[in-house]
Order: structure tokens, then sequence, then C-alpha cells
């Protein structure tokens, strides 16, 4: 069980966090969620996480924008989408913006899993 | 009976169903080459003598929809219902898409089949995945130019409850938004919140 | 026994019904194909069997076919792919040539495999209904064709009812100008010439003289309203021939001129022709001289003893303009806005109580279209009247 390690979720989806959580529980304890895009800015400030993952669909700003305005921050931990929409445009952008890995609601605990180890390559266990 | 959702059954039910929108926004974006937006921003729950008075919101009596059937241990109808308005519009962006000349009534139709078609389908999938349920599905049925009395005699599952949650689309490139009703007709409903329930205990 | 067969081979049903009916597996590949696809394509089963439907039909590789197929074998709800929005799924081609429009509709069945789907891919031939949806839209096109042929019949005949109409007033101006303004010198001339037939023994030589120069002046105006009705009718009757061909404009100004030359002096107005006419216009010779006639009468009438009238022009590189001028009585706004007016025509006397009847102005205008060119009209009650022609220049 990794502690040191702090994994930010941002879903406006509670059942969307749970289960995210469900999964990462399983090897860390450090985990964080926030509802919205905004939140995740405002939280973003003054805490630092080693990866964050962010869904694409949210009510005020998406995911497309809220990565965008993180960067313009200067924050560049890795981040992970987890997006159902998986349109070639949509994709095509978070590329652009580049986060480690874009992967498909509902996501698969290997998927996940493996998402993460390329996040923290410095996580061996 | 008591056909309240707490919290988080509402919560579930409705990621499940954005999953499924936003599914199909992945197919209708390779067809209408367009990238498009689709999301149901919350769900009701409404006994079915009602569904007559929500579908007055949508303006005219006529308005066309696309039916699925699905059966298992709990069975029901996905119906997708298209605003005239909202049908135009993606008929138009459609057509464009996929013809050159056409004659927009003609097409009307079986375009909104197909769209329904693709965003039930979707919706459904996700159902049975996630909620590890197989379903035995029936084809699709379109009705256009749906009228009250004609929608009361469809109502198969009369007293049960429905669900219904309003879709709204957005085509950013072309300007374009709408909505689209989802209602699910659903038989032994109670049993339907109790596979919902297992599947919150699974991912909580 | 038959139902060992359909239990050895549960596809077997699926050779008896109309639709044509492939399964894939999830490789692609087909594992069966009925015979009414056998029907309809020509292929046998054998041919096909386990073929790759991609690699036999490519034109599937296309996103939106290809992305639905791949999806149905996650064992997904039944899809439907219209004729109206998707080309042929298989391509068939009926007598004509044409491919065979087709209702496909893809439904997942589980294998033995838990978790493994196969696809059945079923195709309706909608041709015949498709074949009916052209024809009716044929019809519908033809039928609206028709309709607008009829809305423009209608508007045609409203436009010769319209004309009609334009020649019933005309034939009635005619009438009404004889009736009125010919009848009442005519009638006077008759009067004048009973007085002096009944009376010749009583009048001396001079009065006899006055009589008969009212009488000379009185028929010579008849005759001339009688001229310019003749003229009008000719032209409305469309009896007159133009050729436009090239002509010194001063010379025809001098022709036209030299028919008022004697009221001209007979006022003592003093006439001018600007040099600026020395040059080649663009008419018909006779219709430029009645207009300008006309137009020289006209100036004559309405100006006062010892008056001015002059002809002037302006050439540029398409017109030639024709300015006729005089410092006479003008016209009020409501005279000059009815001047080529054939309804408003009226008769008014000129200054020396010249008579006329209004129809000389209607036929400069006629005669100046005639020649694919305008006439126009300025003047100011008390200060006189200017009147240009402007004809377009011959081709070079």
């Amino acid at each position: 069980m990794d502690n040191s390690k702090k994994i930010l979720i941002v879903d406006d989806s509670i059942v969307a966090r749970m289960s995210l959580r469900k999964i990462l529980s399983k090897k860390f304890s450090n985990i964080r969620e926030v509802s919205s895009g905004t939140e995740a800015i405002e939280l973003l400030k003054t805490e630092q996480f080693d990866c964050l993952l962010i869904d694409y669909l949210m009510p005020g700003i998406n995911g497309i924008t809220t990565i965008k305005i993180l960067r313009e921050m200067g924050i560049n931990s890795p981040i992970i989408v987890i997006s159902a929409n998986q349109q070639k445009s949509i994709v095509d952008k978070f590329n652009e913006l580049g986060v480690v890995a874009i992967l498909k609601k509902q996501v698969s605990e290997q998927d996940l899993f493996d998402a993460v180890e390329k996040a923290l390559p410095s996580y061996g266990g | 009976m008591s056909y309240e959702l707490t919290q988080i059954q509402q919560e579930a039910i409705l990621e499940l169903l954005n999953i499924g929108v936003n599914e199909s926004t992945n197919i209708l974006s390779e067809i209408l080459n367009v990238e498009i937006d689709l999301a149901i921003p919350q769900i009701r729950i409404i006994t079915s003598d009602r569904l007559i008075d929500e579908l007055k919101d949508l303006g005219k009596e006529d308005y066309s929809a696309v039916n699925m059937e699905f059966h298992n241990s709990f069975s029901g109808i996905s119906q997708i219902v298209f605003s005239q308005d909202s049908a135009n519009k993606l008929v138009d962006v459609f057509s464009r898409q996929v013809l050159d000349t056409y004659e927009f009534d003609e097409i009307k139709a079986d375009a909104l089949v197909e769209i329904g078609n693709i965003i039930l389908n979707a919706i459904l999938a996700t159902f049975s995945n996630s909620l590890n349920h197989e379903f035995e599905f029936y084809v699709p049925v379109f009705f256009e130019n749906y009228k009250k009395d004609f929608f009361e005699q469809r109502l198969k599952f009369i007293d049960e409850v429905v669900l219904l949650g309003k879709a709204i689309f957005r085509i950013e490139e072309l300007n374009i938004s709408g909505d689209i009703i989802l209602f699910f007709n659903i038989k032994s409903f109670q049993y339907f919140v109790s596979i919902i329930d297992l599947y919150i205990n699974k991912i909580s | 026994m038959l139902k060992d067969i359909y239990y050895e081979n549960p596809f077997i049903t699926y050779d008896h019904i109309p639709i044509g009916i492939c399964i894939i597996n999830s490789n692609f590949n087909i594992i069966f194909w009925n015979r009414t696809l056998e029907a309809w394509t020509n292929i046998q089963r054998e041919e096909v069997a386990f073929k790759n439907i991609f690699e036999l039909f490519p034109h599937l590789q296309s996103p939106k076919y290809k992305a639905r197929l791949k999806l149905m074998f996650d064992g997904r709800p039944p899809m439907v792919l219209s004729p109206m929005l998707n080309e042929y799924f298989i391509p068939i081609k009926d007598a004509e040539g044409k491919y065979q429009a087709q209702t496909v509709t893809l439904s997942s069945i589980p294998t033995n495999e838990t978790g493994s789907y196969n696809v059945i891919i079923a195709v309706e031939n909608v041709a015949t209904l498709f074949n009916k949806v052209q024809q009716y839209r044929m019809i519908k096109n033809q039928a609206i064709d028709e309709l607008n042929r009829r809305i423009e019949a209608e508007e045609k005949s409203k436009e010769y009812a319209k004309k009609l109409e334009q020649l019933n007033s005309t034939k009635d101006k005619f009438f009404s100008i004889i009736a009125h303004d010919l009848i009442n010198p005519i009638s006077a001339q008759y009067k004048l010439v009973k007085i002096l037939k009944d009376n010749i023994e009583q009048f001396s030589k001079e009065d006899i003289i006055d009589i008969i120069a009212e009488i000379e002046n009185s028929a010579s105006q008849t005759y001339k309203l009688l001229e310019n009705l003749l003229t009008w009718s000719r032209s409305q009757l469309n009896r007159i021939t133009v050729n436009i061909e090239k002509h010194n404009l001063t010379k025809i100004i001098e022709m036209a001129a030299s028919d008022v030359s004697s009221q001209i002096s007979l006022k003592k107005i003093s006439f001018e022709i600007n040099e600026n006419c020395n040059s080649t216009v663009c008419c018909d010779s006779n219709l430029l001289a009645t207009v300008i006639r006309n137009l020289l009468s006209n100036a004559v009438k309405f100006t006062n003893y010892g008056g001015k009238i002059s002809v002037s022009c302006r050439i540029d590189d398409d017109f030639t303009y024709i300015f006729i001028e005089d410092n006479g009585v003008g016209m009020d706004e409501e005279t000059l806005s009815n001047l080529f007016n054939l309804d408003k025509t009226q008769s008014k006397l000129g200054t020396n109580k010249e008579v006329g009847t209004g129809l000389g102005l209607v036929i400069c205008k006629e005669f100046v279209e005639k020649m694919n060119g305008e006439i126009s009209a300025e003047s100011k009650l008390g200060e006189g009247s200017k009147f240009t022609i402007k004809l377009p220049n011959c081709p070079n």
C-alpha cells in the first residue's frame, strides 16, 4: 500500500468517483476527490498531486478546458483521462495536451493500473 | 409501492446512462463527421400515466420516436423521442454527410431511426455490461408523428414507472443544440432497483 | 427427419425466409449465407464460406459500417441501417443495373462460448418500396411543374386582359377625341360657311376675306388634328414602320421647323437652332421629324408674342440629346406629370387660342420609344418649358 503517492479524482458523478476509488484503494491510500474542474483548479493552487484522473464530460468546464488551465498554471502532474467519449477530435485534443492515457469508461482494473503505472514511473510496488 | 430513488441510486443510473450516450456519440460523430456532445443532466421517475403530460412539453403532439424492447429478469421498452426542432436539426446534419440530394421528408424517418437506434443501443449495451445482465433485445421500431392516443395504445406496462431523462446534444461546429427525451418503461421496477443496488455495492 | 436437420444445423431455418441472411463470426468470416442471398447475388454459399466479409465486400470497411459491425460482437442490441442513408450492404444489382435498396438489421447471437457472439446480418429487399417512392417523387415533381405552368398561363391571361383593357381605353379615347375635339371646330366651320352663303350680299369684300381667313384657320387646325389622330391610331395598330439610319440632325430639325415657320413668324417668335446640332444622329428621319415638329408646334402654341424658342443638342459616347426650349407660359406640376399619359391628355388652348387634343405628346413619346429613346420634360409655370429627346447612338 502506497501512502506517498497522492492521487486526485476529478469527476462530477459520485458513482464514477466511487468506482475509481474502489479500484485505486487496492494499491493507494492517499486519494482525494473533487466534483468539478473548477474545484480541481482551486485545490491545485495550494496542493500538489502525483497523478490526476480527470473525466471529460462535466458540467461547467469540461476535462479539456480543465487540463488547459492547469497546464497554464504550470501544473505538470501526469494526467489520466477517463472518458466514455472517444470521438477522434476529442482524443486528438487530449493527446495534444500531453496526457498519459485516455481510458474508456467503464474502466477495468487492469487498464487503470496500467495507466497509473505509466504515470508514476517511480512506482514499483 | 415506493417509486423513489435514493440519491446514490439516481447517481448510479445517471452515470450509466451518460456512459451510454457518450458511447453513442463515438459512432454518431463518425457518421455525422462532426464533434457531438450528448449528456443527460438528470433523471426523474414518474408514473406511466403522467407520460403523456411530459410529452406535451415537446410542443406539438407530433414527434418522432424509436422504441427498443429488452427482456430478461427485468424488461422494458426504451424509447427515444425527438422534438420536431431537434429532429430536423439532426436529420439535416446527418443527411448532409450522407447524401448529395435528398428530399427531407423522405429521409427524415430513416435518419431518426438510425440516430435513435445508435443512442438506445449504446445505452442498453452499457446497462447490460455494467449490470452484468444479458438481455434479449427486440428489433427497434420507429414511430413517426406520434399522436397522443397512439402512444397510449403502445404503452405496454401501464401502472409501472417510467424513468425519464432529457438528453441535451450540442454540435459546436454547427452551432446546433437540442434535446432528446429518453423513456425507460420498466416492468418490475423494484427488481431493476435491486440490480442497481448490486452494482453500487460492487463499485463502492 | 426434418426435425433432426434443424437440430444439426440451426441455421437451416434461415433458408426458408425471403430475407437475405448472412452470419459472421468475430473474425468477420462468413459462417452462413442463406439461399435467398444465393439467389440474389448468384454467389453460392460454398464460395463465401469462411471468407472474410471485408475482403469480399471492401466498401464495408468504411467506418460507418465497420464500426457498427465491430460493436455488435460485444453482444449489443440490434442495429438498423436504412436504405435512404446507407449504400447497399451487399451489392445486388437489379435488371436495370441499379443497386438494390436494402434495410439491414444487425443482431448478435451468443455462441457456445460465453461472452462470444456471432452477428446476423439480415438484408431486406426494399427495392419495390424504394422505387415506388422514387416514382411518387417524380409524379409529385411533374404535378408541381404542371401547377407552375398553369400559374404562368394564368399570369399570361391576366396580362392579355390588361392589354385588352388598354386597347379599349385607346379606342374610347379615339372616339372621345372625335366626339369632342373635332366636332366643335368642324361645326364652327360649317356655321361660318352657312353665314357666308346666306348673307354674302350683305358682306363687304373685307368682311368676306376675314370670314374666309377664319374658316381657313379653323380648317387647317382641324386638318392637323385629324392628321395627328390618324398618326396616333396607326401607331397604336403598329402600322408604322421604323427605319433607323444615320442622318444629319440639323437637317431634320430644319425640316420639322419649316412646318411651323408661319406660326413662328405670325407670333414674332425668335427661333434658333444651335450649331451643336450639326452632327449625325441615329434615327428614323420621319419619326424624329414628326416628334420635333410636334414639340415645336407646342412650343409655339404656348409661347407669347415675341418670345423665344431654341433647339440645342449634346452628344456623348452613348447618347444624343436634343433640347427644345421655350420661354412661354410653362406648366404646373400636375400638367407636367401627366404630359405623356394618354388617359389624362387634355385639350389646352394656346396663347393665341390654338386648339389641340393633347395627342401630340403621346405620339411623340411613342415614336421616340420606337427609336429606343426616351423623352422627358421640365417646366416652370410662367417661365417656360424644356423638352429633352434622348436617343442611343448608332453602334460603330
